[in-house]
C-alpha cells in the first residue's frame, strides 16, 4: 500500500471512531455527555451508577444502535456504489442501479399493507425479499449473457419501473392514509428502525459481502480498467462479474432492508473517496466504507435534530448534502481533465 | 392528599363541576393493576397514570375533557385551534413537537402513559411500537378505531364506540365518574341533534373531504357513515368500502346527491376550506350542473370532527341543523 493510500485510511478512521463518539451524545433529549458515557459504562460492566431506565434507554437502546447502524449503512452503500461503478464502467452506477429499492418498496409495502405480518422484522424480510426478487427479474429479462453490464442495466432500469408501479398500485388501491405516511417515510431511507439486532445482522451480512468484494479487488481494478484486460489476467470475467452483481445486489437488499432507500451515499461516497486514495480498489473499497460511514452517520445526526423535535427522513439530508457534492467533484474533474 | 389536589385543581382548570370530584384517583390508596386488552396486546396500568403523554388532538381533548390536565406530562399534533372550553387547560400543558415528536423526546419527558388515536403516532419515527415502550414500564394505548389489525378493535366508528373509549380512559384514570359525566352530556346533544333531523330520513348526503379534481369522500366505517346511520340519511357513496375512497364526478354527478357536507379544515390546503369547496364545485362545468350546487345544498361541518372523538357529536349537530335549515 502507497503511503498516501494508507495515510487516507488513517485519516478516514479516525474520523469514523471521533464521529461516534461525538454524535452518540448529540440528540434531542437533554442528556448531558457525562450521563450518556455513565449509561454506556454501565452497559459495558464498569461499575458506575446506571441511568434511569427510560433516561438509559434513550441511549442503549436509540442512539447507540442507530449511530451504528447508520455507519454500517453508509459503508455498505459506498462499497456497494464502488464496487457497482466498476463493474459497469459507469461513474452514475448506484447500489439501486438493479432495481434494489424498487422491490424492497414492493415487498415493504406489500407487508404493511396487505397484512403479511407485522413489527420491524416482517417489514426488513419484505424489504429483502423483495429487493432479492427484484434482482432476480433482472436477470431473468436480461437473458443469458445478463452479467454484460449494458444489458443488466437496461433491464434493471425496466425492473425498478414494473416494481415502483406495483408499488403505487397496492399504496393507492389498498392503503389508509395513515398507512401510507409509514410506509412513505420509509421509502424515502431513515434510520429509525436502529436496534440491536438490526446492527448484528447488518455485521454479519453486509461483513461477509463487504470481504468477498475486498477479495476481489484485483479483478475490479481489471474490470474497471476494461473486460479485455481482464481476460489476459487469468480469470473468467463473466463469471466474476456475475459472482459480484449477485454479491451487491444482496448488500444493497440488506442494507435497504434495514434502512430504506438511502440516496446519493452508494453513488457520490465513491468519487469523492477516488481523489482520496487513488483508484487501486484494495485500498479504494476501505476508504470508500469508512468515509461513507462517516458521511452517514453525520446525515443521520442531522435528521434526528435539524427538526427537532420531529424526525427528518435521513434520505432527504443525503441528497441535500449530494447534490452539491456531486456537483463539486464534476467540476474539478471537468478541470483536472 | 398531593394527588387529591391535583385533582381539585384540574377540576377547575378544566371548568368542570366540582362536585365530581372522585377520590379514587389517589394511587397509594388504591393501587389496584387495571389489566385490559388493547388493539391486541395486553396493556398493564398499574396506577393511574400522573405523566401522560397525549399524542394527537382527538386523544389530547380527551383526556382534557376529563379534566386531566394536571396528569399530562406533553400533547402532540394538534391540527385545529383547541376547542374553547379547553384552551386554558390545554395551556397548562407543554407541548412536545408541532407534529410527532421523536422517540427520544416522548422518553425524555419520562411518561407514565401514552395514548394515541392513530397508528403512525407509535411508528419509529415518532413514539416507537407499543412493544418496546410496554418494555420499559410505559402502557401505550391506541385507539380501538386505529387497531393495525382493526379485527382486534372496531372496525367501524360508532358513537357507542366513542364513549366506550372515553369510559375505558377514563377507568384508567380513576375517574370513571368524569367519563359518565362526560359520556352523559355527549350523549343528550346526540339525542337531541338526532330529533332535530327526524323529517329528514332518507335524504341523500354525499360527504366531501378533501381534493378538488379527484375527491375524497367518505365511504362506509369512519364518523360520516356513523353519522348517516344515526339521523336515518342516506351516505351517497355508501357502497364504498374504503373509509375515505378517491371519488369521481362523473360518478357524483349520476348519483345526484340531495345535500353536500362539506368538511372545512384547516390546513389551508386546495380545496381544504369549505370556501374554497364551494368555489370549486362552482366554477368546475361538471360539478356547477349538481343540482345540490345550483340550489346551494350545502352543509358544512368541522373538519376535525370527522375523526372519531369528543368533536363528533359537533357534526351531528351541525348536519342536523343544516338538514332543517335547508328544508331537506
Amino acid at each position: 500500500m502507497t503511503r498516501e493510500g494508507r495515510g487516507a485510511l488513517l485519516l478516514a478512521g479516525a474520523a469514523l471512531l471521533l464521529s461516534i463518539a461525538v454524535s452518540i451524545t448529540i440528540g434531542v433529549a437533554d442528556l448531558s455527555v457525562g450521563e450518556v458515557v455513565r449509561s454506556l459504562a454501565a452497559h459495558c460492566g464498569l461499575p458506575v451508577r446506571p441511568l434511569p431506565p427510560l433516561q438509559d434507554s434513550i441511549v442503549w437502546d436509540l442512539r447507540t444502535p442507530r449511530v451504528l447502524l447508520a455507519g454500517l449503512v453508509g459503508a455498505g452503500l459506498a462499497v456497494c456504489g464502488a464496487v457497482l461503478q466498476a463493474l459497469t464502467r459507469n461513474a452514475l452506477a448506484d447500489p439501486y442501479l438493479l432495481g434494489i429499492s424498487a422491490g424492497a418498496s414492493t415487498g415493504a409495502v406489500c407487508v404493511l399493507v396487505l397484512g403479511l405480518g407485522t413489527g420491524a422484522a416482517a417489514l426488513s424480510m419484505g424489504a429483502f425479499a423483495g429487493g432479492a426478487t427484484a434482482f432476480v427479474a433482472a436477470v431473468l429479462l436480461a437473458g443469458r449473457r445478463w452479467s454484460e453490464p449494458s444489458r443488466i442495466l437496461l433491464a434493471g432500469v425496466a425492473t425498478a419501473q414494473l416494481f415502483s408501479a406495483v408499488t403505487s398500485l397496492i399504496v393507492v388501491g389498498q392503503a389508509s392514509p395513515d398507512g401510507t405516511r409509514g410506509v412513505l417515510f420509509w421509502l424515502l431511507g431513515s434510520l429509525t428502525a436502529a436496534s440491536w439486532p438490526a446492527v448484528a445482522l447488518a455485521v454479519g451480512l453486509g461483513g461477509v459481502a463487504v470481504l468477498v468484494c475486498w477479495a476481489a479487488a484485483p479483478a475490479l481494478d481489471a474490470f474497471a480498467f476494461g473486460a479485455d484486460m481482464a481476460q489476459t489476467l487469468g480469470f473468467s470475467p463473466a463469471r466474476v462479474r456475475a459472482l459480484l452483481f449477485a454479491v451487491t445486489a444482496m448488500l444493497a437488499a440488506v442494507l435497504v432492508a434495514a434502512s430504506g432507500a438511502i440516496g446519493f451515499v452508494g453513488l457520490t461516497v465513491p468519487h469523492a473517496a477516488r481523489r482520496m486514495a487513488g483508484s487501486r480498489h484494495r485500498r479504494l473499497l476501505p476508504v470508500s466504507a469508512l468515509a461513507g460511514a462517516v458521511l452517514l452517520i453525520w446525515a443521520d445526526t442531522a435528521a434526528r435534530t435539524v427538526f427537532a423535535p420531529q424526525e427528518l427522513p435521513v434520505g432527504v439530508v443525503t441528497a441535500l448534502l449530494g447534490v452539491p457534492a456531486f456537483a463539486i467533484l464534476l467540476r474539478r474533474s471537468g478541470e483536472a481533465s | 392528599m398531593i394527588s387529591i389536589s391535583i385533582m381539585a385543581v384540574t377540576g377547575l382548570v378544566a371548568g368542570c363541576g366540582s362536585d365530581g370530584v372522585e377520590p379514587a384517583a389517589a394511587p397509594a390508596s388504591s393501587a389496584a393493576t387495571a389489566t385490559i386488552t388493547n388493539c391486541g396486546s395486553t396493556l398493564s396500568v398499574t396506577a393511574p397514570p400522573m405523566h401522560a403523554i397525549t399524542m394527537e388532538q382527538n386523544a389530547t381533548e380527551i383526556l382534557l375533557s376529563l379534566g386531566l390536565a394536571g396528569r399530562m406530562a406533553g400533547t402532540s399534533y394538534q391540527t385545529d385551534p383547541v376547542l374553547p372550553e379547553l384552551r386554558s387547560a390545554y395551556d397548562s400543558v407543554p407541548v412536545l413537537a408541532k407534529l410527532y415528536p421523536a422517540r427520544e423526546k416522548v422518553l425524555a419527558a419520562q411518561p407514565d402513559f401514552i395514548y394515541s388515536t392513530f397508528t403512525s403516532a407509535y411508528a419509529r419515527d415518532a413514539a416507537g411500537p407499543r412493544k418496546d415502550l410496554a418494555k420499559l414500564g410505559v402502557p401505550a394505548y391506541l385507539s380501538r378505531f386505529a387497531c393495525e389489525d382493526p379485527a382486534t378493535g372496531e372496525k367501524a366508528v360508532t358513537f357507542d364506540g366513542i364513549f366506550a373509549e372515553i369510559r375505558q380512559i377514563a377507568t384508567l384514570f380513576g375517574v370513571p365518574g368524569r367519563g359518565e359525566e362526560l359520556v352523559t352530556g355527549q350523549q343528550a346533544r346526540l339525542t337531541s341533534a338526532v330529533d332535530t333531523a327526524r323529517s329528514h330520513r332518507g335524504t341523500s348526503l354525499l360527504w366531501y373531504y378533501s381534493g378538488t379534481s379527484t375527491p375524497y369522500i367518505a365511504g362506509q366505517g369512519g364518523v360520516p357513515a356513523a353519522i348517516s346511520e344515526k339521523l336515518g340519511v342516506r351516505n351517497a357513496y355508501g357502497d364504498a368500502k374504503q373509509t375515505w375512497p378517491a371519488g369521481n364526478w362523473e360518478q357524483i354527478a349520476q348519483r345526484n346527491p340531495d345535500v353536500i357536507v362539506l368538511a372545512d379544515l384547516t390546513r389551508g390546503g386546495d380545496g381544504d376550506s369549505a370556501r374554497s369547496k364551494v368555489d370549486f364545485l362552482r366554477s368546475n362545468p361538471v360539478t356547477a350542473k349538481l343540482e345540490a350546487v345550483q340550489a346551494g345544498r350545502f352543509i358544512t361541518v368541522s373538519g376535525s370532527s370527522m375523526d372519531p372523538s369528543v368533536r363528533s357529536v359537533s357534526a351531528v349537530e351541525q348536519v342536523s341543523a343544516g338538514l332543517a335549515e335547508l328544508g331537506r
